[in-house]
């Protein structure tokens, strides 16, 4: 129940309040907009618009994405000048998305791991394209890495404990401790702790550098971009075991590419180097140039996923 | 324009009558009135001041949540964007808009404009995307945008620089104004409150402020309306306590002030009556009367009565009484030979004295007796005095309650003035005697001027019949004979020997004669020679050692009037001495001094009384004065019986005749 004067004074209150707010609001004056209006109005944009075909190129998350984006546009621009056709970069989370992709045909062509290839070319929807050079050599390692200040030096050291994979795919970030385990009559569910997935190389340095996991293994050539990059970051890493060479991640294609695009797509990567906008997009890859596909250099890569993959 | 003038002069008088009536007011309003309008500008700048500083606060926090939260937005998903992620976005987006209320909507926004993902229910309004763009080389935009929901922060903040698009972040300010109104509403009514109890603090305070000057106030104007007895209390130490204390200092002083000043007034109006009283009063026993009446009625005594002191050491009279019973006025005139009021007065030499009636036989007769006086225990003695002469006693009657001291003094005041006014009386009649007496001798003169004269003819008469008679007869007898003996040569020649003689005889008496009327040598030669010639006269007439000396008078003359009259007066002292002083020398001495001439006789003879000499009409020493007087001199008559006598005349040599001039 409210007497009178309580309402009396509420009344005075609201007064004084409205005039004070008024006041302060009154003289500026906003953009008005209707936010009830439902009738009219933007929906989320459907897929690209019609126009001509974009070339579609998927990049396996080797790195993050961002990075990737940041790294493959010099890449893309010069291909979409060169096939004379707007260039669209496609990412996804996991190797078997990309892998999916490419097998689908929803991607023309893609950069992905020499795992992720030789299992791609086993299934038959992948061929190469071409393979970079990169510091004078078309291989690279896989980096088994500990906390700087970690008491293990050898991976045997490293049972019971965490560890980092890349992506199941991955050749340096799973396949070769997964080849190297069985070697030693392990598994990686029973020789480590606890294992699990970064999908991709950056984020399982960055994984052992803050303390996440107490290993991981990682690319040669991501490490080696990274310790240019971030120098501190790598100084609290310490590389425990290098493996022998493997061949670098190459562009792959579909083998049911229309072959003219196939032989564009060829002309363009191996003649890269030639090109200004080509060696730029060269130097954002850290690429020296573009050869022709070599399948030898994936036979290692091959043997172990025998081996490890059960394959026949 | 006259009106317009009117019209302005008319809003002046408004102000002016407005300002006088808001001035007007007590201050016991004034002073709430400040107090509550100082709460109410303080809980007014305060609301104000908290209000826009707490939006602003709010605002800026929004802002900062908003662009926080757009940031995290952008760059969680980037990767989300790049890997076609987009369920993974829309998720994103509603869980923020979940967990955080203020966020009304998320818009994302490709490179291109197009909607990426957005977290309104159906379609994201028309008006909403054009708004809040990017400027160039800004890294985010921040625009506050009105709507049907009140007023909203829109925040546009790029992913990866803008190459993937922008996030549109909108926040409601529902809650910020929400926050801002509860704010100020407790402000308001915090001052309300601190309204209600500054006003009952401020009433209190005033009140114990006010009244102080209040009873101030009051005093002031009882005051000004003649109340001079309000005395307001000091209630605190501060200036208003002080200006209360000096106020009571200034009313007590200005009550004795007015007191002294009415006492005064009182008795000034006593005097001025006792004075116009005296003024109007023609004679001693009416001056008596007067004054005894009027400083009664003036002071206020009952009753009251005068003695006159009479010269020397007679016995006072008892001059005027007023108020007393006849018994007691005829008691009182037995009593007052011994009176001891008036000796005790004489004794002291003035002065007032307070006497009981122990001490005062009438009184003390009246108590004894049962009279109306018993009533009476004691009297006011006042000494009537003039010029340190007591001239009588002012005896007043005082009821049972004292008189007060001043009054005593005043009443001293107007004795002395009663006495001054007797005096003068007195003395006025004491020349009127004077003149009187004056006047008798002057008619007595008269008489014996015309008698002398009848005198001197007679004597000339006589002289004349006497010697100049007989000797023309003796000389007709002569002649006859000498006719008879004409043919007797011898005869003849003895006869004519004796004509001769008898001729010469009359001669020299006609003379004599002639001198002792006017001495014709007086105009012919002066002064000196003149009393030179009657001296040597007189010197063989009586047979006298008189002897002349004149200084500084040498050949010059005098003015005819002093010459005559000097010689007259000197004639007649000569002719007192040969006939009253039995002298057997006189000198004289006539000497000029400046512009004035001194004539001194003075004999070896018997002497005199001078004063007696006088008021008995010795007509011959009047005529010397009258003399002097008349030339505007002085007489000094010095003898006493046995010792001689000196007569100094001193008078101006005034050349120009005063008679006349």
């Amino acid at each position: 129940m409210r007497s009178p004067a309580s309402g009396w004074l509420r009344s005075l209150v609201g007064v004084m309040g409205a005039l004070l707010l008024l006041g302060a609001c009154a003289p500026r004056s906003y953009p008005y907009v209707r936010l009830n209006a439902d009738r009219e109005g933007a929906v989320v944009a459907p897929g690209p618009g019609v126009g001509r075909l974009p070339l579609r190129v998927a990049v396996a998350p080797v790195i993050s994405p961002r990075v990737t984006f940041e790294t493959y546009i010099p890449l893309l621009d010069y291909l979409a000048d060169r096939l004379d056709r707007p260039a669209e970069l496609l990412q996804r989370r996991t190797y078997a998305e990309i892998n999916d992709l490419i097998r689908t045909g929803q991607a023309d062509l893609a950069f992905v791991c020499g795992g992720a290839f030789v299992e791609g070319e086993r299934e038959g929807y992948m061929e190469l394209l071409a393979i970079p050079q990169i510091n004078g050599a078309t291989t690279y390692h896989a980096l088994i890495i500990v906390p700087a200040d970690s008491p293990f030096h050898r991976l045997e050291d490293l049972r019971g404990r965490r560890f980092a994979f890349t992506d199941p795919l991955s050749n340096s970030g799973r396949l070769y401790v997964q080849y190297r385990l069985a070697r030693m009559g392990e598994n990686p569910g029973g020789f480590f702790g606890e294992t699990f997935f970064t999908y991709s190389h950056d984020n399982s340095i960055r994984a052992v550098a803050w303390g996440l996991a107490d290993g991981a293994s990682v690319d040669s050539l991501v490490y080696e971009t990274l310790l240019l990059n971030e120098p501190e970051l790598i100084a609290r890493l310490r590389v425990i075991e290098r493996s022998p060479p493997f061949g670098v991640p190459p562009v792959v294609v579909h083998p049911g590419l229309a072959p003219p695009l196939k032989q564009a797509l060829r002309e363009a990567f191996l003649t890269m180097d030639q090109d200004p906008r080509g060696k730029k997009a060269l130097a954002m890859l850290r690429v020296e140039r573009f050869l022709p596909p070599d399948p030898t250099i994936y036979e290692g890569i091959r043997r172990m996923a025998t081996e490890v993959r059960g394959w026949p | 324009m006259a009106v317009e003038k009117g019209g302005a002069r008319w809003q002046g008088e408004r102000m002016r009558g407005m300002w006088r009536r808001i001035t007007g007011v007590s201050i016991r309003y004034k002073l709430l009135g400040m107090v509550l309008g100082v709460i109410l500008l303080l809980g007014l700048a305060v609301t104000l001041q908290v209000q826009s500083q707490l939006a602003a606060q709010l605002r800026q926090s929004l802002h900062e949540r908003g662009l926080a939260l757009a940031r995290d937005l952008a760059e969680d998903s980037i990767d989300l964007i790049l890997t076609q992620n987009l369920f993974e976005v829309h998720q994103k987006l509603r869980s923020t808009l979940e967990t955080n209320p203020d966020v009304r909507y998320i818009i994302i926004l490709d490179s291109e404009g197009k909607v990426i993902a957005h977290s309104f229910p159906v379609r994201v309004p028309a008006d909403l995307l054009p708004l809040n763009p990017i400027p160039p080389g800004q890294p985010w935009s921040v625009q506050i945008l009105d709507s049907d929901e009140g007023l909203l922060t829109d925040i546009a903040f790029p992913i990866l620089g803008g190459q993937l698009g922008v996030v549109r972040l909108g926040l409601s300010h529902r809650r910020l104004e929400q926050a801002v109104w509860v704010a100020t509403e407790r402000l308001i009514a915090t001052t309300l409150f601190a309204l209600l109890v500054g006003g009952i603090a401020a009433l209190l305070l005033t009140r114990v402020l006010s009244r102080p000057i209040l009873e101030l106030v009051d005093a002031v104007r009882a005051a000004g309306q003649g109340d001079l007895s309000r005395r307001p209390r000091v209630w605190m130490a501060d200036e208003i306590g002080e200006l209360t204390a000096a106020f009571n200092a200034m009313m007590d002083h200005l009550l004795r002030y007015q007191g002294e000043l009415l006492r005064q007034n009182r008795e000034l109006r006593a005097m001025n009556a006792v004075a116009r009283a005296l003024s109007e009063a023609r004679s001693l026993p009416e001056i008596t009367d007067v004054a005894l009446r009027s400083v009664m009625e003036a002071m206020g005594f009952p009753a009251g009565w005068i003695l006159l002191q009479e010269d020397g050491e007679a016995a006072p009279v008892l001059a005027a009484w007023h108020g007393l019973s006849p018994g007691f006025a005829a008691r009182l005139k037995d009593f007052i030979p011994g009176c001891p009021c008036a000796r005790q007065i004489q004794q002291s030499g003035g002065g007032i004295h307070l006497v009981q009636w122990s001490s005062c036989p009438a009184l003390e007769e009246a108590r004894r007796a049962g009279g109306p006086e018993a009533r009476f225990d004691r009297h006011l003695s006042v000494a009537l005095m003039s010029r340190d002469r007591i001239l009588g006693v002012l005896n007043l009657l005082i009821p049972s309650s004292e008189a007060p001291p001043e009054m005593i003094e005043w009443v001293e005041a107007i004795g002395r003035q009663i006495a001054v006014a007797l005096d003068a009386e007195r003395q006025r009649q004491r020349r009127m005697e004077e003149l009187r007496q004056r006047e008798a001798m002057r008619r007595q003169l008269l008489e014996r001027i015309l008698s002398a004269q009848e005198e001197e003819r007679r004597r000339i008469a006589r002289e004349l019949h006497d010697e100049a008679g007989q000797a023309l007869t003796s000389l007709r007898v002569s002649l006859g004979l000498l006719e008879r003996e004409a043919h007797q040569p011898e005869a003849v020649r003895a006869r004519v020997a004796e004509l001769k003689r008898l001729t010469e005889e009359i001669m020299e008496n006609l003379h004599r004669l002639a001198i002792d009327l006017r001495p014709a040598i007086l105009d012919h030669l002066g002064l000196v020679a003149a009393l030179r010639q009657y001296i040597e006269a007189c010197r063989r007439r009586y047979g006298l050692d008189i002897q002349l000396e004149t200084i500084g008078l040498g050949e010059g003359r005098l003015s005819p009037r002093v010459e005559i009259a000097l010689y007259r007066i000197l004639q007649e002292a000569l002719t007192n001495v040969v006939r009253h002083a039995q002298a057997t020398r006189v000198d004289v001495l006539l000497e000029r001094r400046g512009d004035r001439i001194i004539a001194v006789v003075e004999d070896n003879g018997i002497g005199f009384d001078p004063e007696r000499a006088m008021r008995n009409g010795h007509l011959g020493l009047f005529g010397i004065r009258e003399r002097v007087e008349q030339l505007g001199g002085t007489l000094i008559l010095e003898s006493a019986p046995g010792s001689g006598t000196t007569l100094v005349v001193e008078v101006p040599d005034a050349h120009s005749d005063p008679d006349r001039g």
